[in-house]
C-alpha cells in the first residue's frame, strides 16, 4: 500500500526541489505572475500527464515507455543546453515570454514523471486488485510531496543570494538536477548519460567505417590498413566516454567562464579609493556567489558520470570460495579446473583459509602469458580504516585488477611481482593442474603483511 | 537593405547552429531502429529534403569564411561612433604640439605598429589570425562536397585473381603477374583470440603494358582508377573420384586467419568438403594451449560430407599435391596458389577527400595557435583637443579592458 505513496512522493518531490531553486531566483520572487505561470505549468503537467499513463485507453494510443523516456532525455537536455543560449544572447525578455517560459518549464519538469507514476499507480492498482484506494494513496503522495514548497514558499522568495542565481546558472542547475532524479524506476530503467554514451559509441563506429570506407581503407579481418590503430579508437569505448563527457560538461564550463570573463567594473572615473576599492569587492563577491550554483551542477554532474561510468565498467568481485588443507596437511590444493569453471575464463578468483580466528583471503587469476598469479587480497601501501573495511582488497575491471581503496588499476601481467599498489605475492607451484600454495608460505605471508601494518607502514 | 540583411542571415553561425541541430535531429531520429548511422547518410545523400540541408550548410560555411576574410581585410573606417562602439574607450586631453606623434610614439611603446590617416590613428595586430579558422573550414567544404561526388560517381567492381590470371575490372584489361605475402612459416595462435595480420601484401598489375604495385594498404591510382587489394586466400585445385566418377574444381578457399572454414561444394554430386588450416604442433604456454600453422606449407584439415543426411567423415589431414581416400571417395589435391581479391574503384573524388582531411587537419593544428594568435585593435580620432581611443581584443576581452584601462592610467598626470 505504501509503495504507490512512495513513488509518488518521491517524484513530487523532486520536482518541488526543484521548483524551490526556481523561486529563489530573484527575478521570480519579485513578480507573482511568474510563479503562477509556473506552478500552473506544473499543475498543467500534472493535469495532462497522469490521464496519460494512467488510462490504458489513452496510453495504448501513445508511444510506449521507451519513446517517453527518450522524450525526456530531450527535454532535460534542452533545458540544461539553454543555459548557453542565455549566456551568448544576453536577451532581456519581455513580462509576456518569461511567464510563458516559466510555464513551459514548469509543465516539462513535471510531465514524464506524472505519466510515469500515473502508469504505476493504474498497474500496482490493477495487480492488487483496489485501483481506488491505490489511486487515493498515490494522489496523497503527491500532494504530500508538493507539501513542503508550498509550507516554505514565503520563507523561500525571502531568501537573499546576492544575485547568485543567474537564469543560466538556474537552467542548469534544474538541468543537472534532473538528470540527477533520472526517471521513475520501474517504468524507465535507462540513465540518460549510459544511453547518451551507448549512442555515441553506435555513431562513432558507424561514422568510422563508414570514412574508412570511403578513403577505400576499411577494416580487415587479417590485412593490416593503414589507420586501422586510430579508428579502433575513434570508435572505442573511450571516445565515446570523452564526447560524453564534453558534452555534459560543456554547459557549464562555458556558463563558468563566462563569468569569470566578465571585465571588472570601471573605477578610472571614481576618485575616491575606497570607493574603487567597494566596487571592485562588490562585483568579485558577487562573482563568487554566482559561481556556486555552476560549481554545484558541477559536481552533480562529475557524481553521475562517474556513477554511469562504474555501471558500464562495473567492478567483478567474487566472494571468497572457503579452502581447506587437503591429504597433505601442509599444502592447499586448487584445482584450476572444476565445477565452478575453468582459470582460463581470466577471471579473478578469491579463496579463504581460516587461519585460527583471523581469514586469510588470497587471490588468483590466469595471466595473459598463459602463467597464473597468486597474491594476498592485500595491497602493502592501501590499508583502509576499519569503518571503510569494504574498500580492502582488489577487485577486477577488464583486464586489470583494481585496489578498491585508491583504485590504482593494476596490470595483470604484475601479479606475483612485490611494490608499489600490487597485491602481496604468496609462492606457489602448479601441481598436477592444480595450485599448490604450502601453508606455512601463505601464513607467513600473511604475518608478513600484518608485521606490515604494525610497523605503520599503512597509510 | 533586404538583400544585407539575407547575406548576414546565411553567413551567421546561428544559421550554422541551425542546421547542424537540424542534422542531430534527423540523427536521433534514425536511432529508433537498426542501423541509425547508414539511414542517417542514405537520407542526408539520396533524399532531397537531406540533400537541400547539407547544401545549406555547406553554403553556410561558405558565407561565413567569405564574410570573415572580408571583414577582417577591409580597410578600417574609424568614426567616433565605431570607437565608442569599441570593448573600451576613452578620451584624453592631446593638446600641444603633434598629438598625433604623441598617440603614435605612446602606440610604438606598448608594440603597436601604427596607420596614420588626417586626424586618425589606427593599429591592428593579429589582422590575419582567422587564417587558422577558415583553414579548416575550407578543409571542410572542401570534404563535404567531395562526399557529394564521390556518393554520386563511385563505381566499384572487384574480381578474384590468382597468379598468372587476368580479367576486367571497370572496363580495364589487368593482368596479375605476381603476388608477395609475408605468410609466416610459424604463426602461434594462443587460446581463442587470434592475432593474425598480414602488413606485408602486394600483388604485380599489368595494364596498358605497364606494371604496377598494388597493395592492401592505401589505394594505388592507375589509369584513373583506384586499385587495392581487398583479401587473400588459397586457390586449391581438387579432384574426388567416386567409383569411375572423377569431378575436378579450382576452390578459392577462404580459411585465414587460421581457425576459419571454408566449404567446397558438389551439389550435383550431394557432396561437400569443408577445409580448415590444420597446426602444424600444438604447444602449451602455461595453462593455455596454442597452435602453431605453418602458412608457407599448407596443410588442411578435410571433411566430407555426404548424402542427405550430411554424413560426415573423420577428419582428413591433407597437403597440397597429396591423395587421400575417405568413404570410399578419393581426395586429390594439386599445387596450390595465392589468390588475391582485387578492388578497382573508379571515384574522381577521392583525391579530393584526402586533400580536405589534410587541409582540415593542418587547420585543426593551426587552431591551437588561436589562444595566443588573435586580433587586437586600437584606434584613436582627434576631435579638438581631445583624442577618442578605443580598444578591442578579439579573445580574453576583460583582460583586454583592465589592460587599456591600465595604460590609460599610466599615461595620466597624477
Amino acid at each position: 500500500m505504501f509503495e504507490p505513496f512512495l513513488i509518488a512522493f518521491r517524484e513530487a518531490f523532486q520536482c518541488a526541489v526543484i521548483l524551490g531553486f526556481i523561486l529563489i531566483y530573484p527575478k521570480i520572487k519579485d513578480r507573482k505572475a511568474y510563479y503562477i505561470s509556473l506552478f500552473a505549468g506544473v499543475f498543467a503537467a500534472f493535469i495532462s500527464g497522469s490521464p496519460l499513463g494512467y488510462f490504458p485507453n489513452i496510453s495504448k494510443l501513445l508511444w510506449d515507455n521507451k519513446t517517453w523516456t527518450f522524450w525526456r532525455y530531450i527535454s532535460e537536455i534542452t533545458i540544461f543546453y539553454l543555459s548557453i543560449v542565455f549566456v551568448i544572447l544576453k536577451i532581456k525578455p519581455s513580462v509576456f515570454a518569461v511567464s510563458s517560459g516559466l510555464f513551459i518549464l514548469g509543465f516539462f519538469l513535471f510531465l514524464f514523471e506524472a505519466r510515469a507514476v500515473g502508469f504505476l499507480i493504474r498497474d500496482i492498482g490493477a495487480m492488487k486488485g483496489t485501483l481506488n484506494s491505490i489511486t487515493v494513496v498515490g494522489l496523497a503522495g503527491i500532494i504530500a510531496g508538493f507539501a513542503p514548497l508550498f509550507f516554505l514558499k514565503k520563507s523561500l522568495t525571502k531568501i537573499h543570494l546576492k544575485g547568485a542565481l543567474t537564469l543560466s546558472s538556474l537552467l542548469l542547475l534544474t538541468g543537472a538536477l534532473k538528470f540527477a532524479f533520472g526517471g521513475v524506476s520501474g517504468i524507465e530503467d535507462n540513465d540518460l548519460l549510459i544511453t547518451l554514451q551507448r549512442g555515441l559509441l553506435i555513431f562513432l563506429e558507424g561514422a568510422v567505417k563508414h570514412m574508412q570506407s570511403v578513403l577505400l581503407i576499411p577494416e580487415h579481418p587479417f590485412i593490416s590498413v593503414p589507420f586501422a590503430g586510430l579508428a579502433r579508437f575513434l570508435s572505442g569505448d573511450r571516445t565515446a566516454v570523452s564526447l560524453m563527457v564534453i558534452f555534459i560538461m560543456f554547459p557549464p564550463l562555458f556558463v563558468l567562464i563566462s563569468l569569470f570573463a566578465r571585465p571588472d567594473p570601471i573605477v578610472n572615473d571614481t576618485q575616491v579609493k575606497a570607493q574603487k576599492r567597494l566596487k571592485i569587492a562588490f562585483f568579485r563577491t558577487e562573482l563568487i556567489y554566482q559561481t556556486i550554483p555552476v560549481l554545484f551542477s558541477f559536481l552533480i554532474l562529475v557524481i553521475l558520470i562517474h556513477s554511469a561510468n562504474i555501471s558500464m565498467n562495473p567492478l567483478y568481485e567474487p566472494v571468497p570460495a572457503p579452502v581447506r588443507e587437503g591429504e597433505n596437511p601442509d599444502l592447499l590444493m586448487i584445482p584450476l579446473s572444476d565445477k565452478f569453471g575453468d582459470f582460463t575464463d581470466g577471471k579473478l578468483r578469491k579463496y579463504v583459509y581460516y587461519y585460527g580466528n583471523k581469514q586469510i583471503i588470497f587471490l588468483a587469476i590466469l595471466k595473459a602469458d598463459g602463467s597464473v598469479g597468486v597474491a594476498l587480497d592485500e595491497c602493502e601501501i592501501c590499508r583502509p580504516a576499519e569503518w571503510n573495511k569494504d574498500a580492502r582488497g582488489y577487485a577486477q575491471k577488464g583486464d586489470h585488477l583494481i585496489c578498491k581503496y585508491c583504485m590504482t588499476p593494476i596490470a595483470l601481467p604484475t601479479i606475483n611481482n612485490p611494490g608499489g599498489c600490487n597485491p602481496i605475492p604468496i609462492p606457489f607451484k602448479i601441481e598436477d593442474k592444480n595450485i599448490a600454495i604450502s601453508l606455512t608460505d601463505l601464513i607467513n605471508t600473511h604475518k608478513f603483511a600484518e608485521a606490515l601494518d604494525k610497523k605503520g607502514t599503512h597509510l | 537593405m533586404i538583400l544585407g540583411k539575407g547575406i548576414r542571415a546565411v553567413s551567421s553561425w546561428w544559421l550554422t547552429a541551425a542546421l547542424s541541430l537540424c542534422l542531430c535531429a534527423l540523427y536521433v531520429y534514425f536511432t529508433a531502429g537498426e542501423n541509425p548511422y547508414g539511414k542517417w547518410i542514405n537520407f542526408i545523400f539520396h533524399n532531397l529534403s537531406g540533400l537541400i540541408l547539407y547544401i545549406c550548410l555547406i553554403i553556410n560555411l561558405m558565407s561565413i569564411s567569405i564574410r570573415i576574410v572580408y571583414t577582417r581585410l577591409r580597410p578600417v573606417n574609424i568614426t567616433a561612433e565605431a570607437i565608442r562602439n569599441m570593448d573600451a574607450f576613452t578620451e584624453i586631453d592631446a593638446s600641444g604640439d603633434n598629438p598625433g606623434d604623441k598617440v603614435t610614439a605612446w602606440l610604438k611603446k606598448r608594440g603597436f605598429k601604427t596607420e596614420k590617416k588626417e586626424n586618425r590613428v589606427i593599429s591592428i595586430k593579429g589582422r590575419l589570425s582567422f587564417l587558422p579558422g577558415t583553414v579548416m573550414r575550407t578543409g571542410l567544404i572542401i570534404l563535404m562536397i567531395s562526399f557529394i561526388f564521390s556518393v554520386y560517381l563511385r563505381k566499384t567492381e572487384e574480381k578474384i585473381l590468382s597468379e598468372g590470371g587476368e580479367g576486367q575490372l571497370l572496363g580495364k584489361k589487368i593482368y596479375l603477374a605476381g603476388i608477395k605475402s609475408n605468410l609466416p612459416e610459424e604463426f602461434l595462435q594462443l587460446g581463442e583470440k587470434s592475432s593474425f595480420r598480414l602488413s606485408n601484401i602486394s600483388a604485380m598489375l599489368s595494364s596498358s603494358q605497364n606494371t604496377y604495385m598494388v597493395t592492401g594498404r592505401f589505394p594505388a591510382k592507375i589509369n584513373g582508377l583506384y586499385y587495392r587489394i581487398t583479401h587473400l586466400g588459397f586457390y586449391q585445385p581438387l579432384s574426388l573420384k567416386a567409383s569411375s566418377t572423377v569431378i575436378t574444381k579450382n576452390a578459392e578457399l577462404d580459411i585465414l586467419p587460421p581457425g576459419k572454414t571454408d566449404i567446397v561444394a558438389f551439389p550435383a554430386e550431394n557432396m561437400h568438403l569443408t577445409f580448415t588450416l590444420h597446426p602444424e604442433k600444438t604447444i602449451k604456454k602455461g595453462l593455455l594451449t596454442g597452435k602453431v600453422f605453418n602458412l608457407k606449407t599448407l596443410s588442411y584439415s578435410v571433411i566430407l560430407q555426404k548424402g542427405k543426411n550430411k554424413h560426415k567423415s573423420e577428419n582428413i589431414i591433407l597437403k597440397p599435391e597429396e591423395t587421400a581416400s575417405s568413404e570410399g571417395i578419393k581426395i586429390s589435391l594439386g599445387k596450390s596458389f595465392l589468390f588475391i581479391k582485387i578492388q578497382s574503384v573508379y571515384d574522381p573524388a577521392l583525391l579530393w577527400i584526402y586533400t580536405a582531411i589534410l587541409i582540415t587537419m593542418a587547420g585543426l593544428v593551426l587552431m591551437f595557435s588561436r589562444f595566443f594568435w588573435y586580433k587586437k585593435q586600437i584606434c584613436a580620432i582627434f576631435i579638438n583637443d581631445k583624442v577618442l581611443l578605443g580598444y578591442t581584443e578579439e579573445f580574453y576581452k576583460k583582460w583586454g579592458i583592465m589592460k587599456f584601462y591600465s595604460w590609460i592610467e599610466e599615461t595620466r598626470p597624477d
